[in-house]
């Protein structure tokens, strides 16, 4: 590929300006003239039967504009969630029916002149609830007697003959015969793990302004991942032909999974199309925590046969998933299976309804809950077996480009096997990974008169995958990144675009803005060739100028090709380009961590955090860098304080930022990050996506080290110092309270 | 937020008239990180918000007398960073600058941490050590109010409400006296306490320990003094062993609840841990500092 002009430099994000300065619309910072606001009466109840319900004295509260219940919504009107991730579909009412089955679930909405007034008439909302016991740990959801979640669910068999309630989805895949690996193995480890649901904590909570014209037509603006989703839920859910659905996507502040519409979108069109007004409901942070999209709990067991000298001969899994009352996360099971080389395979996984919030999309969905048991028991094996953690995946780990290599990498910053560490500190190491999603997408890149380009896509820039696209234009055309500038538009003017997910954007919008840009220059070169008398393969491309190969002097400026095409019959010189989605490749990310632990008090504290990760190719590296920083804190979090916890009654009690905790800039150690580049084969420029793997490998990375630094080894996540303290103290392993 | 009325007395005379006026149903707002949330949630209702002037008393902040004086709204910034308070009152310095973040600290006050009376306020375990005594004013009256006799509950206070904390006096102690803070808690900045520790012990010549006090926060319905175990250090010439037994005496004091921050079994266990600790670094460990 040679050397790149604008591949791999640290430009600025396309956004970064107009962020720093606080001039980025979110949309919270929309106010349309008549708008009403939009609150929610929620259930304080994780699980109960609604027996009446009475507006009248809330419909008093001055401003009150409409109150709307599931009475008064037609049958129509279903939430239909399509997740593009997870492929997962499903249906429920919009606003609880018979009865509520989550704290916080929505019972009805108000829809008042302003926020106080519509907060004052949600609590005088009254509801007649028979509270009904609840259940929000799947492997009390399972049980014969659990409450069950769906009145018409019934018991699946599980593989060992017991009956399992609460089951809405299975899947059950091998490779191989396990029990005949079992058999030949000479130890086989079996261990079981449990990882809380956690939320994705972005920085802007749910937010959605929608509108109605004249003619019925529909403008919904959201803080969204993909605006094309919202649109086709809220035509699917609503019953709106799509083509009167104009779906615009504002600046978003984060989504990491939980964006992909259904939480506040379809209601604000609901009040806009009710009162023919517009309206904007945005979320607080503790109706965000209640009711999103968290990501699925899960309880797996684990099941390894190994030889004595480490070789991994067969693992077996059985995963019961907290979905909530949703559903999507069979499919990451697998993960546990896929970076080793592994004769014998196979697990059996089930999602549990629990009376909890609907599951959703996590960046790398499942992925760090899965690779934290099999990362952590692999950890556990060679700590068993004498051997070095990092000797025993070089045993076993698959000779795919770039796997052994990305290893090897973090090995030699860290020193590993001269590795040093003091009283109750700890080393621990884990590979994750990720294969990107690749998506349909187009894109249509044009010329201005001054020579600079213009990008047109329907992208949705979380992570900068804007500035991604504007270098791969860049790159392609020979000109800097500056002279490129990305319109972003909505469902009415852009091009179909995926949405921001599963690290698609860069490879498959990439793609289509590669192939757009390619179009573009190949038209150039054409007109140029006419222009100046020479063969379109004696032109050379470079620094805004098409010139002849062996007389440069004979040459056109970009502006100047420009300005011919539009004096010319072909008119104005467009690209077009569409990815309809070639096969992506698996990339390694590896996660090394050093920590500290106060026995006394089970506080862990992170000394190091070393990772690396394939990127295919670093288009940006600052932004590379970034993905990795970020998933990697992310995922360490969720080993050490992210939880989101209930009662026994099944109410959240900790829906505020104080108790579901993050962690500041004071509780991360300097990061250190190192990118290698095994160029993914069908990748713009060989890029491959990397938003998702940075978050697979700490959950197991940082639980591993402190097994290391006590001896006692994870099996619950997060590892609070409560839980390891309490540990430590009745030398049990790692669990509940 | 329910809509209510603002005022801005200029000075002590004006806000003492104020709050008389309105009782009930004023509320005065110093940095406002306790009063905003609150009232945000619905938990306080007042019809009239009356903000604490910035001035004298209630900006003090020097030593007088071997008495230090801090004014009700000197902010947790002030009492981190203040040369005096950092050299004299070592606990309160250190306890006031884990409160929060530093944009937290920059607003939050001494007087509304102590008025709001959190069990988990963390300068209150640190004021106790230190006997600071509370000075209650209103229109004609003023009294002083020990701290160890403030507190009746969480958000309970023996304050009346037409009564303004004006200043905090604090005697200053000596460099016999010796400090020790700790709060644990999950982060290292921005989280509450699941336990506080703050302990404060004279030696005499012989070594042995003169005084000595044993605050805890988080662990009761307010804060609290462990006087059981400081009895029990009293005329005692530290040990291990010694340690160990006023530690539990601490740990009997307290009556944890469980929450979401932390069940009472760990707490429990850690009220146990910490004293044992900041008492063998104070007493045993030449080095007596505070860390965390
Ligand atoms: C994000 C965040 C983090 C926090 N972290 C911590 C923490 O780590 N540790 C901790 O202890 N606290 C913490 N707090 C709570 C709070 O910051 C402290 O309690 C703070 O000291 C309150 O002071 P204030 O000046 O903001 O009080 P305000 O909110 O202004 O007032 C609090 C109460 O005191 C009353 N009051 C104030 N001044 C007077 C006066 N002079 N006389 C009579 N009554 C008065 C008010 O009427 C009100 O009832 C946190 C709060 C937030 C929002």
């Amino acid at each position: 590929m040679g050397s790149f002009k604008v591949l791999g430099s640290r430009v600025p994000r396309t956004d970064a300006y107009d962020k720093v300065t606080g001039r980025a619309l979110y949309t919270a910072d929309l106010v349309l003239p008549g708008m009403i606001y939009g609150a929610f009466v929620r259930s304080p109840y994780a699980h109960a039967r609604i027996k009446k319900i009475d507006v009248s004295e809330a419909m008093k509260v001055p401003g009150v504009v409409t109150i709307i219940t599931q009475e008064n919504l037609s049958r129509d009107y279903a939430l239909v969630i399509e997740e593009e991730v997870h492929a997962a579909q499903q249906v429920r009412g919009l606003l609880a029916g018979e009865k509520v089955r989550y704290h916080g679930e929505k019972v009805a909405l108000v829809g008042a002149e302003t926020l106080e007034a519509a907060k004052e008439a949600a609590a005088l909302v009254k509801v007649d609830y028979e509270p009904l016991p609840a259940v929000t740990d799947p492997r009390e959801a399972v049980k014969e007697g659990a409450p069950l979640v769906w009145d018409d669910s019934q018991p699946v068999t599980a593989p060992d003959g017991s009956l399992l309630y609460n089951v809405v989805a299975e899947d059950h895949r091998s490779e191989g015969d396990v029990d005949q690996g079992f058999a030949e193995s000479d130890l086989v480890y079996e261990n079981e793990y449990y990882v809380h649901r956690v939320h994705q904590t972005y920085i802007e909570p749910q937010a959605a302004v929608a509108a109605v014209d004249e003619r019925g037509r529909v403008t919904v603006w959201s803080s969204t991942q993909g605006h094309f989703v919202v649109r086709s839920n809220v035509a699917r859910s609503l019953g709106i032909p799509l083509s009167r659905i104009r779906s615009i996507g504002m600046t978003v502040g984060g989504g990491f999974g939980a964006k992909f519409g259904g939480v506040v979108d379809l209601y604000a069109v609901l009040l806009a199309l009710f009162t023919k007004r517009p309206a904007k409901i945005v979320y607080t942070r503790e109706e965000d925590l209640l009711d999103a999209r968290p990501a699925p709990g899960l309880y797996i067991r684990i099941k390894t046969g190994v030889k004595k000298d480490g070789t991994i001969l067969a693992r077996s899994a059985f995963a019961l998933w907290n979905v909530g009352v949703g559903g999507g996360a069979l499919w990451a099971t697998g993960a546990f299976t896929r970076l080793y080389n592994i004769p014998h395979t196979k697990w059996d996984a089930y999602e549990i309804a629990t009376n909890t919030p609907p599951m959703g999309a996590y960046r790398a969905p499942g992925y760090p809950q899965v690779l934290f048991a099999g990362e952590t028991q692999l950890n556990q094996i060679a700590a068993d077996l004498g051997m070095d953690p990092v000797e025993l995946r070089r045993k076993n780990l698959k000779a795919e480009p770039g796997f052994f290599e990305t290893l090897e990498k973090v090995v030699e910053k860290v020193g590993w096997f001269q590795r040093e560490k003091g009283e109750w500190e700890g080393w621990g190491i884990a590979l994750g990974h990720w294969r990107n999603a690749s998506s349909p997408a187009g894109c249509i890149v044009s010329l201005d008169e001054d020579g600079t380009a213009k990008v047109y896509t329907g992208l949705m820039d979380l992570t900068g995958t804007e500035t991604a696209v504007a270098e791969i234009v860049a790159e392609t055309l020979q000109i800097p990144y500056e002279d490129v500038t990305i319109v972003r538009g909505d469902t009415d003017s852009a091009p179909f675009s995926p949405p921001s997910g599963g690290s698609t954007v860069t490879f498959s919008v990439g793609n289509a803005a590669w192939r757009a840009a390619q179009d573009l220059r190949q038209q150039m070169i054409q007109l140029a060739a006419g222009q100046l008398n020479a063969l379109p393969d004696e032109l050379v491309v470079a620094d805004r100028k098409i010139a002849v190969k062996n007389d440069p002097e004979r040459s056109l400026s970009f502006a100047e090709i420009a300005q011919t095409a539009l004096r010319s019959p072909s008119g104005p010189l467009i690209g077009k380009g569409s990815f309809g989605g070639d096969p992506s490749d698996t990339n390694i990310f590896v996660q090394a961590v050093k920590v500290k632990v106060d026995p006394e008090t089970g506080k862990t504290r992170l000394l190091r955090c070393v990772q690396a990760l394939d990127v295919g190719r670093v288009i940006n590296r600052t932004q590379c860098e970034g993905q990795a920083e970020g998933g990697a804190l992310q995922s360490a979090s969720w080993a050490l304080m992210e939880e989101m916890q209930y009662d026994e009654q099944g109410r959240m009690i900790n829906p505020n930022l104080a108790d579901y905790r993050i962690p500041t800039a004071f509780d991360v150690p300097d990061m250190e990050t190192i990118l290698t580049e095994f160029p993914s084969r069908h990748g713009p420029y060989g890029a491959k996506g990397i938003g998702e793997p940075p978050i697979t490998a700490a959950l197991a990375a940082v639980a591993s080290a402190i097994g290391d630094a006590t001896g006692y080894w994870a099996l619950e996540a997060p590892v609070t110092p409560e839980r390891l303290a309490l540990a430590l103290a009745t030398r049990q392993p790692v669990r509940a309270r | 937020m329910h809509s209510f009325d603002y005022r801005a007395p200029k000075d002590l005379e004006e806000t003492l008239e104020e709050a008389a006026h309105w009782g009930e149903k004023g509320r005065l707002l110093a940095g406002g990180t306790d009063l905003i949330l609150f009232m945000e949630r619905g938990r306080l209702r007042p019809e009239v918000v009356i903000e604490v002037p910035r001035t004298e008393p209630f900006t003090t902040l020097e030593e007088t007398n071997g008495m230090i004086r801090i004014g009700a709204r000197v902010t947790m910034g002030q009492l981190e960073h203040s040369p005096l308070i950092r050299e004299k009152l070592p606990v309160l310095s250190q306890a006031a600058g884990e409160v929060g973040s530093v944009q937290i600290r920059n607003l939050a006050t001494i007087g509304g941490n102590i008025v709001t009376a959190s069990p988990a306020g963390d300068t209150l375990p640190a004021l106790l050590v230190l006997d600071a005594q509370l000075m209650l004013q209103k229109k004609g009256s003023l009294r002083t109010v020990p701290i160890d006799q403030f507190f009746l509950g969480p958000g309970q206070t023996v304050r009346e409400p037409d009564e303004v904390l004006t200043e905090v006096r604090v005697p200053v102690k000596g460099d016999r006296f010796v400090t020790q803070f700790y709060k644990l808690a999950v982060r290292s900045y921005m989280d509450i306490a699941i336990v506080d520790v703050a302990i404060g012990v004279y030696t005499n010549g012989d070594g042995a320990v003169e005084d000595a006090r044993i605050a805890l926060g988080s662990v009761a319905p307010t804060p609290i003094r462990a006087r059981e175990a400081e009895e029990r250090l009293k005329g005692q010439v530290p040990t291990e062993t010694l340690i160990d037994e006023v530690a539990l005496l601490a740990q009997k004091a307290s009556s944890p609840i469980t929450d979401q921050r932390g069940s009472a079994e760990y707490r429990w266990l850690m009220v146990y841990r910490l004293t044992k600790r900041l008492l063998t670094n104070a007493l045993l460990n030449s080095s007596a500092s505070g860390h965390r």
